[in-house]
């Protein structure tokens, strides 16, 4: 059946728990906004089963071959949906009884809903729709606590999402005209005899717009300043789940939209690569306060996630080692907000002195995730540079992999800036600053660090899920 | 140069309808420039839309054409109107200086550009390749209304769904950021900040000066307080 409903369920019940929740929060009291946090992750967990059960079933295309169902979106939404479970999580504490508590959860359901359709579309209409679905909802979430901070960097993450979807539009309009269609197996065949030039005029556009979604060179100056004025929660979420989504739909759109060999694709993503992971690491040596330094970081981890995107299409292994990096980022990088979330009066480096001493499970879980971020074994980000490497160097980008060792080697020291001062500094003389945010942001950041531990350690059983050939 | 046949079969009463849609336009578009009142200005150019819209028609574009008097004419003229009303329209220094200086010899020269561009562009294939697709759609015996909901309600329906549940965000997002912080905590009763606008009205528009609106935001913090606390109370 071409308009198979179905085949969306994990999307569907996103978008059917946001509304309700919109609705109710109408009238639920202030204090027990809680409801509509437990719809929300009710809805993570029905999109999960309804996930597993499409994993049963073959790959198929539906909605007249615009979205596809395949083991790439399969992995996007087990991704997405246990990324949102966490932020839910971890957003229990700061946002209680806040008066936008409920639209917190709302939009975190539909930008979620936004993420997942990015990698799913099979159509550069889709594409579009689903970026917008991803991104509208993520300014508000950045603004919506209304302090200054908050609203600066909404309005400077808005006026950049704008701008970059007038220029995925402009490329996605001049795709539509040269190919007269706009799925993605149509324009591979009709773009093979289309001029070089419009070609790759459009294909630069819309990377550009998917390089905002996932904030990498040159569309990355939004990061610091979204994720250092946002709140802890929607700071954890800007930082992973767009990230998701673009990531996906770049590589679909490059392996399946472009016809192999008509224009250089590769070299531009390995050069925007290679651009991200050093500009990443390089501006967060400098960082003092603890949630700028993590949004420089997450622009370093998506220059070796774009290595992956580079080398798509080469070998079998750049779409297993992308989607098991995408899942190890994600848990790694929710694991050390959620120590952020957990300490909210600690804003600084300075303010973890002596962590270990007060909290030896919290310090544990820092540095789990801290130490993960850089690579070490046995976490799960190990296995995933591994693959990723061992992905490009296959695909004939050895240079890349080169440089992304020697930013990896480099990035440990921004990382141990922040772990020293926790471990080996005798604690502050303010055990205010330390003071707890809650249980469920402790319980969140705990969960998350043995998660990171437990997907390295079984790496072997989860890498397969996100390998599979994508649908033509 | 290939144009398709159905475009050149151009009839006598079409060039008539062209000749007063085009004249329309464009007197609206003069008028749009040389009124000295802006809602003067707004309302002209309504009148340059419909002119096009005419044109749309005449061309077997009606799907564009009312998609132009319904968005352009009917929403986005009104929210220029709205604007200009809120911001007064007693401002004379708006038309009679220019904000920016040689801004006018740039707009001349830039219109003139864009007039040959446009010129040259549709005699020639080489941007793209190939000839535009329209005259093809035109011809298959369907309007093209009957084609965009085709394409709208099968083809593209997931893209259209999704653009429903934006609305959905658009409406969460208005209400989250647009709210005065004060009735943050009032969820029964939201209240549009009316009373600025009468403001801003009788007093024109310096009156709202930034003194008043950093004292309003901070004393927000004090109304909600305010708002929390009768807010327990009405907590069945």
């Amino acid at each position: 059946m071409k308009e198979n409903p179905a085949a969306l369920a994990p999307e569907l019940a996103l978008v059917v728990a946001a509304v309700v929740g919109a609705v109710a929060s109408g009238w639920l009291p202030r204090r027990r906004q809680w409801a509509v946090r437990l719809l929300a992750a009710g809805a993570c967990v029905g999109g999960l089963v309804a996930t597993a059960l499409a994993m049963l079933g073959p790959p198929e295309r539906v909605f007249d071959g615009s979205y596809a169902i395949d083991p790439a979106t399969n992995a996007a939404r087990v991704v997405v949906l246990g990324a949102a479970l966490v932020v839910i999580g971890l957003s229990a504490e700061p946002l209680r009884a806040h008066p936008h508590e409920s639209e917190f959860y709302v939009l975190l359901l539909l930008a979620s809903a936004g993420a997942i359709a990015l990698v799913g579309a099979d159509d550069l209409l889709t594409v579009f729709a689903a970026y917008l679905l991803a991104s509208v909802p993520s300014y508000g979430l950045v603004g919506l606590l209304r302090d200054r901070t908050g609203s600066e960097a909404s309005l400077k993450y808005y006026l950049l999402g704008a701008l970059f979807g007038i220029v995925m539009l402009a490329g996605a309009t001049v795709l539509v005209g040269l190919g007269a269609t706009s799925s993605y197996p149509g324009l591979r065949e009709a773009l093979d005899s289309a001029p070089r030039a419009a070609v790759a005029f459009g294909a630069v556009c819309v990377t550009a717009g998917l390089l905002f979604k996932i904030g990498g060179v040159p569309a990355q100056f939004w990061v610091p300043d979204a994720v250092d004025g946002a709140s802890v929660p929607a700071a954890a979420f800007v930082t992973t789940i767009p990230k998701i989504g673009g990531l996906g739909a770049a590589f679909r759109f490059f392996t399946e939209a472009l016809p192999a060999g008509r224009v250089d694709w590769a070299l531009l993503v390995a050069v925007t690569a290679a651009c991200t992971m050093t500009l990443g690491n390089f501006a967060a040596f400098a960082q003092t306060r603890v949630k700028r330094l993590l949004a420089y970081s997450t622009i370093g981890q998506v220059g070796y996630l774009l290595m992956a995107v580079a080398v798509a299409g080469r070998n079998g292994l750049a779409q297993q080692a992308l989607w098991y990096y995408l899942a190890a980022y994600t848990v790694t990088n929710l694991a050390a907000f959620a120590v952020v979330a957990e300490l909210p009066a600690a804003r600084t480096l300075s303010d973890y002195r002596g962590l270990a001493h007060h909290r030896p499970l919290l310090a544990g879980s820092l540095a789990v995730s801290l130490l993960g971020l850089v690579g070490t074994p046995p976490t799960a980000l190990f296995v995933g540079k591994l693959e990723i490497f061992t992905a490009v160097i296959h695909g004939g980008y050895t240079w890349l992999a080169v440089l992304a060792i020697l930013n990896t080697v480099a990035s440990l020291y921004y990382y141990l800036r922040w772990l020293v001062p926790a471990f080996l500094h005798a604690p502050s003389p303010h055990p205010a600053v330390l003071s707890s945010g809650g249980t469920w942001s402790a319980a969140t950041a705990y969960a998350a660090a043995t998660a990171t531990v437990i997907l390295g350690v079984g790496a072997a059983a989860v890498l397969p899920l996100g390998a599979g050939h994508l649908l033509p | 140069m290939s144009i398709h046949p159905a475009v050149l079969a151009a009839t006598i009463p079409d060039s008539i309808t062209f000749a007063i849609a085009a004249a329309i336009s464009v007197i609206g578009a003069l008028g749009v420039v040389l009124s000295r009142n802006p809602v003067h200005s707004a309302l002209m150019l309504v009148m340059t839309l419909f002119g096009v819209a005419v044109l749309f028609v005449e061309e077997n574009a009606q799907f564009l054409a009312a998609v132009q008097v319904i968005v352009y004419a009917g929403a986005i003229v009104v929210l220029f109107l709205f604007v200009i009303m809120l911001l007064g329209v007693d401002r004379r220094e708006v038309t009679e200086r220019d904000p920016l200086r040689g801004q006018r010899a740039v707009a001349l020269l830039l219109g003139i550009l864009g007039l040959v561009e446009v010129i040259l562009l549709a005699g020639g294939k080489w941007p793209t390749g190939a000839h535009s697709a329209a005259g093809a759609i035109n011809v298959t015996g369907r309007s093209n209304v009957a084609l965009l909901g085709d394409a709208v309600f099968t083809t593209y329906l997931l893209p259209f769904e999704i653009t429903s549940a934006l609305l959905v965000i658009a409406v969460i997002g208005a209400v989250v950021l647009a709210r005065r912080p004060r009735q943050a905590g009032d969820r029964e009763q939201p209240q549009i900040g009316g009373g600025d606008i009468i403001t801003a009205d009788v007093l024109g528009p310096d009156s709202l000066i930034r003194p008043e609106i950093e004292e309003a935001t901070g004393s927000s913090d004090v109304h909600e307080e305010l708002d929390k606390s009768s807010f327990e109370r009405s907590d069945p």
